[in-house]
Formats: structure tokens, sequence, C-alpha cells
């Protein structure tokens, strides 16, 4: 049985999360999904995906909360994110972005394929 | 005896009637002689600035009116006084984003007009006239709308986003083969879907634009390397249209302190029009280079070390009747309206401005018809720095 890499998105609209989902498991991911950021958190904490794709509008806690959340843990703070909003970079974002944080995407602007390509050359699959 | 009487009533009527008038503007007034010290300041001047007007005489023009562009105080060299010195007249709007400091050290959002007289119609001892205005509740209005915009088009980008996304996947046969037909109209579903995110990205720019949040921030630049890409990038509409590109770049431009994002819009928006507004088979026409020691480009004159391009194409032209319209927002010419529905009026208006934040300069020559050439400059030392909070993208 082949080892299957897990990717949770994190995305509050239910279509876009369905969508997300759908195309990452067609490519052999296996995904897990949260609505908002306190259950990403505990889903990220819990489950170690090999990557997130995250929103950054969410209820109950919002994505850059729950990024600064995850970094102090011990293995959050190396896990790949993929940000994919549809707000615009403030400015404070692209401060915050290394090599972990790789990617600020607008999600009007791209292709969902795009996103799985994005995914499958981050985790060299 | 009764001459002189008259002629010193007649004196005195004029100078109440003036007096009338300045103390009844709303706009601040002040008048300067050619020594720049100020000799009339109306009664809106002074409420504005909290200064009575004897205690500004005498005294000069900068010192009583202490102008802040954003939150950088304006030095003498590069006040609106100074620069109407230059060109008769300075204007200065409310996106400008100027302030006056009373006497109290508040500032004050205003507009500004400031007017040199000149000739011989210009009165003895008097050199120059400053209006201005508080904009403090139109700026908050400005702001509101253009919140507004911003908010909306966040909020617009999502079921955009979906429509996008499951538009995409139907169209790869995610969810079953299709047919031609099918296949077709949603094709007509995905490009009007695209249409209006191209929509909703350009409000967001206006909006930022005329917040005054973007930023630029520029870095050394191979323009030429950009330029290229960017031609690269519609090299399959040019092909499609059969039109002959003609590419006369300078082999010594120098790295360039460009924001590459901003200066790669305005290089894309002038391209994307010519390919748009240029027949099957037409001309367009690149240059790309670096002038040193002045020279002439386009007729014009520079006057310092200037990089410079220009895009010329042998499309639709711009009627003469609207050239003094084509950088206004919204505003699409006649023909090119007819020509090609798609186009959204903005892109013009944004590289205009942001040509002007950066301290370049953008013009054109048009003729209906026979085709149209843009031209941008940049002092060769690089796009003008500014501080804000928001990339424009």
């Amino acid at each position: 049985m082949e080892n299957k890499k897990v990717i949770l998105v994190v995305e509050d609209d239910t279509p876009l999360l369905n969508a997300l989902k759908e195309k990452l498991s067609d490519a052999g991911f296996t995904v897990l999904g949260a609505k908002n950021g306190e259950d990403g958190l505990a889903s990220a904490l819990s489950g170690h995906p090999d990557l997130i794709v995250l929103d950054i509008l969410m209820p109950k806690m919002d994505g850059l909360e729950m990024l600064k959340k995850m970094r102090e843990d011990a293995w959050g703070k190396n896990v790949p994110v993929m940000i994919l909003t549809n707000l615009s970079d403030d400015g404070s974002i692209a401060h915050q972005m290394t090599e972990e944080t790789f990617d600020y995407i607008i999600k009007s602007d791209i292709k969902i394929e795009a996103v799985v390509e994005k995914v499958k050359a981050k985790l060299g699959v | 005896m009764t001459d002189a009487l008259t002629l010193e009533k007649e004196l005195k009527d004029q100078k109440d009637k003036m007096d009338a008038i300045l103390s009844s503007m709303s706009e601040g007034l002040i008048a300067f002689n050619g020594d720049m010290k100020v000799t009339i300041m109306n009664q809106a001047a002074s409420i504005l600035l909290r200064v009575a007007s004897q205690d500004a005489f005498g005294h000069d023009i900068h010192e009583v009116l202490r102008l802040y562009q954003s939150s950088t105080k304006v030095g003498e060299a590069e006040s609106p006084v100074t620069k109407a010195m230059e060109s008769g007249v300075f204007n200065v709007r409310i996106v400008d984003d100027y302030y006056m400091e009373d006497k109290n050290g508040k500032k004050i959002p205003i507009s500004l007009s400031a007017a040199i007289l000149l000739g011989k119609s210009a009165p003895e001892g008097l050199k120059g006239v400053v209006m201005f205005k508080d904009v403090t509740a139109d700026k908050a209005v400005d702001r509101a709308k253009s919140e507004f915009v911003s908010l909306a088009s966040h909020q617009l980008r999502t079921p955009l986003s979906a429509i996008s996304w499951y538009t995409e996947m139907l169209l790869a046969g995610d969810a079953g083969a299709l047919t031609e037909d099918q296949r077709k109209y949603l094709q007509e579903v995905y490009t009007g879907n695209q249409r209006m995110v191209d929509l909703v990205n350009a409000l967001l720019n206006v909006s930022r634009l005329e917040l005054g949040t973007f930023i630029i921030e520029p870095k050394p630049t191979d323009v030429l390397v950009m330029v290229k890409s960017v031609v690269g990038e519609m090299t399959s509409l040019i092909t499609e249209k059969k039109i002959t590109i003609t590419e006369s770049y300078a082999p010594d431009i120098p790295p360039f302190l460009a924001d590459e994002k901003l200066l790669r819009m305005v290089f894309q928006n002038l391209l994307s029009n010519a390919v748009k507004y240029t027949g099957i088979g037409g001309r367009v026409t690149l240059t790309l280079g670096a002038y040193k020691g002045g020279g002439m480009f386009s007729n014009r004159q520079l006057l310092e070390d200037t990089l410079a391009f220009s895009v010329t194409d042998s499309g639709i032209g711009i009627p003469q009747y609207q050239q003094t319209k084509i950088f206004s927002k919204l505003f699409r010419a006649d023909n090119a309206k007819e020509s090609e529905t798609e186009g959204t009026g903005l892109g013009l208006y944004i590289i205009k401005s942001i040509v002007d934040h950066s301290g370049g300069r953008i013009w054109f020559n048009s003729e209906e018809t026979k085709g149209t050439s843009f031209y941008v400059t940049f002092p060769l030392s690089g796009m003008k720095k500014k501080e804000g909070t928001r990339a424009l993208g």
C-alpha cells in the first residue's frame, strides 16, 4: 500500500472546500478539511499533514492567527503552507513568507488545476 | 478738489468691494509679493490657519502655509508655489493627499491651487496667489467609497472563484464527458466569469490607487528581460492576429530601479491595448532605450537621463475629439467600444496613476484609423519609492 501524502485544506466556503478536496483526492492525496482556523489548528496538530492549504478570512480564528499558533509548535513550525485566499496582500503577509509558507495565491486568479500542480511540485510528487 | 474726493471714494469703493469678496469666500486665499512675502490673507485662510491676517503680513509664504504630503513635510523646493513659479499654475487635488498645518500643529487635508501672475497685468507688489480648501468631508466620502469598492470586491471574489473552479472542472471532464455544445456553452461561462474577475481586480487596483494605500517598492530590475517576457505572454494572440511585431531595444540598458510588478503592468497594458485594437495583419512596434545627457524622445526634449519606451500600433486610433479623456476612469473611446466589447475603461487610468505616482511621464500621439503611439519615460535614477500598505496586483 502506497504511503499517501496528506493535505489539510482550511477553507470556510463549502463549495470551494469541496472543489479542492475533490481535485486533490483525484490527484491521489488524502485530504482533510476544516472550516475555520480553530478546527484547522486542531486538525493540523493531531493529523500532522504533509502540506496545508490555508484561507485567511475565516470565522472563529483567521488563517494568519492559526498560522502563528501552529508555527509555535515543534512539528508545526516546519510544515509547508500555501496561503490561498481572496484577500490581497496587505504587505504584512509578504514579510511572513518563509520557505515553509511558500506561496500566496489569490483564489480567483488561479485555476484549480494549477493549485494541484503547485501542491504536487512542493511535495515532489 | 472734488475730483480728488471722487477718486478717493471710488478707490475706497473698489477696496471695500474686494474686501467683501475676499471675506465672503469659502476658500482660503493668500497673496504674496516678489519677495515671497504675504500681502493679502482673507478671513477663510485666517480661520483655517488660526493666524490673524496682520500676523501673517510680511512673512514668507512658505512659513505661513506649511504643507505636508501624506506625513512628509513639503520642502520649499517642491512646494506648489515653487512649482507654480515654473509652470504658472499648480494644482493639488484630494488624491494628492496634501495637508496644511495650523498654528496649533493640527494637520488639515486640503486641495489647493497656486497661480503666478505674469506679464504686464500683474499689479505692483503682487506676484502670486494661493487658494486652498479644507477637504476633510470630501476625503471621508472618497475614502468610504473606495473602502466599499475594496470590501465588495473581496466579497465578490469568493463566488467568482467557485464559478471559475467548477466550470473548469466540468470542462476538464471531471463530471463526465461533455457534448460539443455543452463544452462551447461552458467555455462562454468561463470566459464571462474571467471578465468579471478582471473587472474586480481592476476595481481593487483603482480603490487602492485612490485610497493611496498602494506601495511602490523599487528594486534593480532588468527592464529588457521584463519587456521580453511580457511580449512572450502575448505571442499567441499576436500570432493569431497575424500582427507583425518589431522590437527595437537599445543594447546598453543598465539595471533600472523599478517596482517590477507596476512597471510590468504599465507595459503589459500598453502592449495588450496595441494588439487588441490593431486589426488582422497590422503592425506593432516596441522601443526601449536609456538616454543619457539629454536627447529627444518622441519630439520631446529630455531634460535628464531617462529610461524611455514606446508602443506604436497601426490600429484603430483614438478619435481626436476624445483624446483628452483617454486617461479618465471608466472611459472608453467610441471606436474602441465598437471594435472590442470587452474592456473596463480602467487600464489606462490605472497605469497613468502608477506612472504619475512613481515620477514618470506618459503621453501619446494618435490618429483615428491610422494608429496610436504611447510613450513612457522615467528618470534613469529609477521609479520613486512610495510607502503604503497594499501592493497592487
